[in-house]
């Protein structure tokens, strides 16, 4: 039986909605499945965690230096919990994307990127070439699975459980070869990006910053995230803080409205929305 | 300072990769093969780098065949000093490369190491984090900007509700994203100067890191196909058709 531990991304407010999908694939898994929060008073965001479908336990550790999600802070953190558990998940944003190589490095193993689809608890299906291959990757037996979870291929769990939360204590100490300076988020009032369950987005085509304005409009009316393709933003048709049309973007929409060319670079066929490509 | 780039030989961006029938792997046979775009980039921000007076020396490292030679004249071609080959027969893991990356950095103790923040082939983003986490130094991933000051960086980097930023000591790994710069083209003339330009083979053998893996590939499929469109008449069936499918 597997033991599941899922490293929650969060804003320092809520939970991040990826990490309702991570649990969907630990369900897939099959097993025990804990969420560890880490951060600086995570009270809230553990009662979040705790109440996703089929979590039997968050794991809050809170500390100053833990506050801010910098990679080299927080993963010692995942590694000093990582003994207990038979796979270790995080999800395929960039702050997952970030810190579970750091993990699985630590651990002594490689990671498998942007999990798709559960074959069993040891074989899982990932894409490469930007979505125009997928492969089937078999972990071998008696090491620590360390992988990420593609958002875009799995359905949040809903969140009636009532899982524990327990507090633990920092194993690590602060780095002091790194400090974070600071975010500038993008997007204004509309959702990001990344946590907006609708958006629609805009190309080249539109051609100007008036024309643009209509994607706005049709996005508030609709509540939606604004996007747009990598040619638009470099056409400085768009804000830099619309581009979806990269790996780097990660998203959770369930639908997604384009006026965008269908060129291959900017899509992935592997998707069920359309999902960003490397470039 | 020195500065360690990173080069994956890689198929080319424009190719269309197909899946073998036999489901054994991509068909590679004949087809062009390239630097991988974000190791260009993350060459051509070490050059500038060094163009700014800010480093002395440049190095490109790749870790395979000696077919990935050809990259490393490239590199070589683009403006870095000098290239070292791990040569192995073997495809590795990330874990693997980072190793190895690790002992050539122990040899040759640069100031900064910059590479991709992921190959286009196997989009693994893993080998700059690892780095980083085995030589127990600071990372900087996604990088949009890159500031260097005395003994530190400040890094943009590119995530997914904005720009964060970070400062970090060197030395340090720094994984670029696409936006940071746009690599320059390779002049005739370079290409001509780069074959002389030394590139040492090192065996991997001789480095002493394990080829261990606890990933193995099993196998190769195409993607599902994607659904076909519809057209729609006007913007209330559109809505209709959201709502059928329970999207608005």
């Amino acid at each position: 039986m597997s033991r599941i531990l899922i490293i929650g991304e969060h804003d320092g407010q809520n939970l991040n909605l990826a990490i309702a999908k991570c649990v969907r694939c630990a369900q897939a898994i099959g097993g025990d499945i804990d969420i560890a929060i880490f951060g600086n008073a995570v009270d809230a965001i553990a009662a979040e965690a705790a109440s996703l479908d089929s979590v039997s336990k968050v794991i809050a550790v809170s500390a100053d230096h833990l506050a801010a999600p910098l990679a080299v802070n927080w993963a010692p953190e995942a590694v000093a919990l990582a003994a207990d558990y038979s796979h270790v998940l995080g999800p395929s944003t960039t702050l997952g994307r970030d810190l579970m190589p750091r993990v699985a490095a630590l651990l002594g193993v490689n990671q498998v990127s942007d999990i798709m689809e559960v074959t069993d608890s040891s074989t899982f299906k990932r894409p490469i070439y930007a979505g125009n291959a997928i492969v089937d990757v078999q972990c071998a037996e008696g090491q620590t699975i360390v992988g990420t979870v593609r958002a875009a291929s799995w359905q949040a769990v809903d969140a009636s459980g009532s899982g524990s939360v327990e507090s633990r204590a920092a194993a690590g100490s602060p780095a002091s070869h790194s400090r974070y300076v600071g975010l500038e988020a993008g997007g204004g009032e509309r959702p990001d990006l990344q946590s907006a369950a609708k958006v629609v987005s805009g190309g080249r085509a539109l051609g100007s910053v008036e024309n643009f304005e209509l994607i706005y409009q049709l996005a508030d009316r609709l509540g939606a995230g604004v996007g747009a393709s990598r040619a638009a933003v470099d056409a400085a048709t768009a804000p830099t803080t619309c581009r979806w049309a990269k790996r780097a973007r990660s998203s959770h929409r369930t639908c997604t409205w384009h006026s965008v060319s269908p060129a291959r670079s900017s899509t992935s066929p592997a998707s069920r929305t359309r999902v960003p490509s490397w470039q | 300072m020195k500065i360690l780039v990173g080069i994956k030989r890689v198929v080319d961006y424009n190719v269309r990769v197909r899946v073998l029938p036999d489901g054994s792997g991509v068909d590679t046979d004949g087809v062009k093969m390239s630097v991988n775009p974000f190791d260009e980039i993350a060459l051509e921000e070490a050059l500038r780098i060094k163009e700014a007076g800010k480093a002395e020396e440049v190095i490109v490292v790749s870790v395979g065949g000696d077919e990935c030679q050809q990259q490393l004249r490239t590199g070589l071609a683009m403006g870095a000093d000098r290239a070292i080959q791990v040569k192995t027969g073997e495809s590795l893991q990330p874990l693997s490369v980072a190793r190895a990356f690790l002992k050539i950095i122990e040899r040759e103790q640069p100031g900064l190491v910059i590479l991709g923040k992921q190959a286009i082939d196997d989009d693994n983003s893993q080998t700059g984090q690892m780095l980083a986490a085995l030589w127990d130094r600071p990372q900087a991933t996604f990088a949009s900007k890159l500031t260097l000051s005395d003994g530190s960086a400040t890094v943009v980097r590119e995530v997914d509700i904005g720009l964060e930023t970070i400062e970090i000591d060197l030395p340090a790994v720094v994984t670029v994203d696409l936006r940071l710069n746009e690599p320059r083209f390779v002049k005739l003339p370079d290409i001509m100067k780069a074959k002389r330009k030394p590139l040492d083979v090192v065996p991997l053998e001789d480095l002493d890191v394990g080829a261990d893996s606890n990933l193995s590939v099993t196998k190769f499929a195409p993607p599902a196909q994607r659904a076909k469109g519809i057209m729609v008449e006007d913007a209330a069936q559109l809505v209709q058709e959201l709502k059928n499918r329970g999207l608005v």
